[in-house]
């Protein structure tokens, strides 16, 4: 078999292994395909990702179900203002050896799993908010100078309630930018509503079944990496994401009145990452612009930072995303 | 598919060449139209030959195949220029745009690409990628080429019905059968001027008005318009004799009446003579006025220098604007024929 069959038939395994999860996470999780399909791109592209949706619309659910159908070791934290950074990352605790000694010992916190999921992480202090910085970023955690490597692959999925902000953190913008993507969850409409009363209020509880193991996920995520893409895709992305600054000549009107803060460059790489991923889902060994349009809105919508004009008039970020993207041509 | 990398230049380098002609030929759609417009429009402003007809729209179509056709040749894009024009055209997602940057690629992925692009594009025809398509103000130029020819044919045929005599295509003919009492009016000085020489006033006052420097300086012209415009104001309101009456007597009043405006302004005579030659003064009509008109100018017209001075000057004049074609070409034998009668 050649390299070339080799990496071929690993695009077809991604491809398989994709439609498997989301039919799986389908059984559970009803609607929402666009979501789940995102949800499934951010994860193996081993970026976190914040889901805002109001209570009640399967957040949880949909985070426990992907661990599920991918066997992956799944953890939750439930954040409110008294959970302490050692709560999320782990501490050394004292115990006693079988010799009768005392020693410290690492317990590993809950940041130690493959999925993590930080419930209602805008009710977490900054301090505990932090502690998921280096663990989303480096990918590794250091408690009491000593650094601890997190497993392969590992994604954080935090949830927050966009109607109840009393009492909340706001993420600050430096730890919103290191979210892949920010997803947002919609009520179902009706027929929606109706399968799902259908499937939780029946006697037949329906259950997530395991898609695929461990391995054949880690196996995959380096593919995604490979898909290429053009020059003139790659300068399509770079332009998106300077079009979203305000300072920049010929920004739109739009930016330029609502906008305070631009996308990073870290933008441009979840949106080259997760096209390529899109790419892979769609048979393709290539990036193309319609993979970038795909991707755009939840890679861009959370790293836009409106001014007071913005907030005041209820512009949304999303919305100034589209508007950049329509003047592109991408609408 | 033996070699992936030739099949997408290939491809690439015939869908260029049939980009290139076909946008040559939408310019053209929109060029062509407006070239007919264009030369219409000129040939219509002056008369011309058939082979003058035939050269212009020679020249206009030239032009618009040219201006059509230079761009394409002058830029000729390059091969990503076209391989991303293809993927649009064909909706192949950035497949050949990809492929070509990945042609010297070894790595699997990249042959992946190639391969994947080369499959797509080994389907493509160009001619049926990129059909003959009406550019976008076709109708609108076609509208105008067709209102240029309308506008071309009502112009050509006023100016055939225009430029022909009223009376056959000899205009002093038709002068003299107006004096013989055919037009019903009396013969008078503006007659004469209409029939055989009669509009040095109006090919004057035509040629004046492309050039004003002539009409101040052709005061012959400029008598006989005064001439005219009062020999017209008497004979519109002399009476109307019957077609075989004898007409000596309005005549004669309509020559004295010029005579009497004539004298003093270095024209002295001329009404009376033209009138003569139209065969007013004596009633009788002339079987060939031209041939009066001249025999009379001969032997009537003054020779003194001053006259002769003025006569060179108006009638070199006159030369150059019917030699630089500034007078209509109607009135362009006319204007010979005045400068003839008033020959010294």
């Amino acid at each position: 078999m050649t390299s070339i069959d080799t990496v071929q038939a690993q695009a077809s395994a991604f491809r398989a292994t994709f439609d498997s999860l989301k039919v799986e996470i389908g059984r559970v999780f009803v609607g929402h395909s666009a979501l789940v399909d995102h949800l499934l791109v951010c994860f193996f592209c081993q970026g976190h990702a914040l889901i805002e949706g109001p209570p009640g619309l399967g957040k949880t659910l949909l985070i426990k179900s992907l661990s599920d159908a991918a066997d992956l070791r799944f953890a939750r934290v439930q954040c409110t203002p008294d959970l302490m950074p050692a709560d999320v990352t782990g501490t050394n605790i004292l115990v006693d050896t079988p010799g009768g000694q005392r020693e410290f010992v690492f317990q590993r916190g809950p940041i130690f799993a493959n999925i993590v999921l930080a419930d209602e992480i805008n009710r977490a202090t900054p301090r505990t908010q932090a502690a998921f910085l280096e663990a989303m970023q480096e990918r590794r955690v250091t408690v009491f100078g000593v650094t601890h490597p997190l497993d392969v692959p590992f994604s954080v999925f935090a949830t927050q309630n966009p109607i109840e902000m009393e009492g909340t953190y706001p993420l600050p913008e430096a730890q919103l930018d290191r979210f892949f993507f920010k997803l947002n969850v919609a009520v179902p409409d009706v027929a929606d509503m109706a399968e799902i009363m259908a499937r939780t209020t029946g006697d037949q509880q329906t259950r997530v079944k395991r898609a695929v193991d461990l391995d054949t996920v880690r196996s995959m995520l380096p593919l995604i990496r490979q898909v290429r893409i053009a020059d003139e895709t790659m300068r399509l992305v770079l332009t998106l994401v300077r079009a979203t600054h305000p300072t920049i000549d010929d920004a739109l009107p739009e930016v330029k009145q609502y906008v305070r803060y631009g996308a990073s460059p870290r933008a441009a790489q979840a949106i080259i990452l997760a096209a390529k991923a899109f790419a892979l889902v769609d048979g393709r060994y290539h990036v193309a612009a319609e993979d970038v349009r795909r991707v755009a809105v939840p890679a861009l919508n959370h790293r836009l930072i409106l001014n007071f004009h913005g907030e005041m008039e209820r512009i949304t970020a999303t919305s100034i995303v589209e508007r950049v993207l329509a003047a592109r041509g991408h609408a | 598919m033996n070699n992936p990398s030739a099949t997408i230049l290939t491809t690439v380098a015939r869908c260029r060449v049939r980009m290139q002609l076909v946008a040559a030929v939408r310019r053209a759609g929109i060029t062509i139209p407006l070239a007919i417009s264009a030369g219409e429009l000129f040939a219509g402003s002056r008369t011309a030959t058939p082979g003058q007809l035939v050269a212009i729209a020679g020249i206009a179509l030239g032009l618009a195949v040219a201006i059509a056709a230079l761009p394409s040749m002058l830029r000729v894009p390059g091969v990503r220029t076209s391989a991303a024009a293809i993927d649009a055209r064909l909706r192949l997602q950035d497949r050949t745009v990809t492929a070509v940057q990945m042609l010297d690629d070894t790595d699997p992925m990249a042959r992946l690409v190639v391969r994947d692009a080369a499959s797509r594009l080994s389907m493509v025809s160009p001619g049926h990628a990129f059909p003959f398509e009406a550019p976008v103000h076709f109708r609108a130029a076609l509208a105008g080429a067709l209102g240029a020819t309308v506008l071309f044919v009502v112009m050509t045929a006023v100016r055939g019905q225009a430029g022909a005599p009223p009376n056959g295509s000899d205009g002093i003919r038709s002068a003299g059968a107006a004096q013989s009492g055919r037009m019903g009016k009396p013969p008078s000085n503006a007659q004469v001027a209409e029939g055989a020489a009669p509009s040095a006033a109006t090919a004057q006052s035509q040629a004046s008005s492309q050039t004003p420097a002539a009409r101040e300086d052709t005061p012959i012209g400029r008598e006989s318009a005064k001439n005219d415009s009062a020999g017209q104001t008497l004979a519109r309101s002399g009476s109307a004799p019957r077609a075989d009456a004898p007409r000596s007597a309005p005549a004669r009043d309509v020559a004295a009446a010029a005579e009497a405006r004539d004298s003093g302004r270095g024209a002295t005579g001329f009404a009376a003579r033209t009138a003569a030659a139209a065969g007013g003064v004596s009633g009788t009509i002339d079987p060939n006025p031209a041939d009066g008109i001249r025999r009379t100018a001969r032997t009537a017209a003054p020779a003194g220098a001053a006259y002769r001075d003025q006569y060179r000057i108006a009638s070199e004049r006159a030369r150059s604007a019917v030699a630089q074609e500034r007078l209509p070409a109607r009135l362009r034998t006319y204007v010979k024929r005045y400068f003839v009668a008033i020959h010294p």
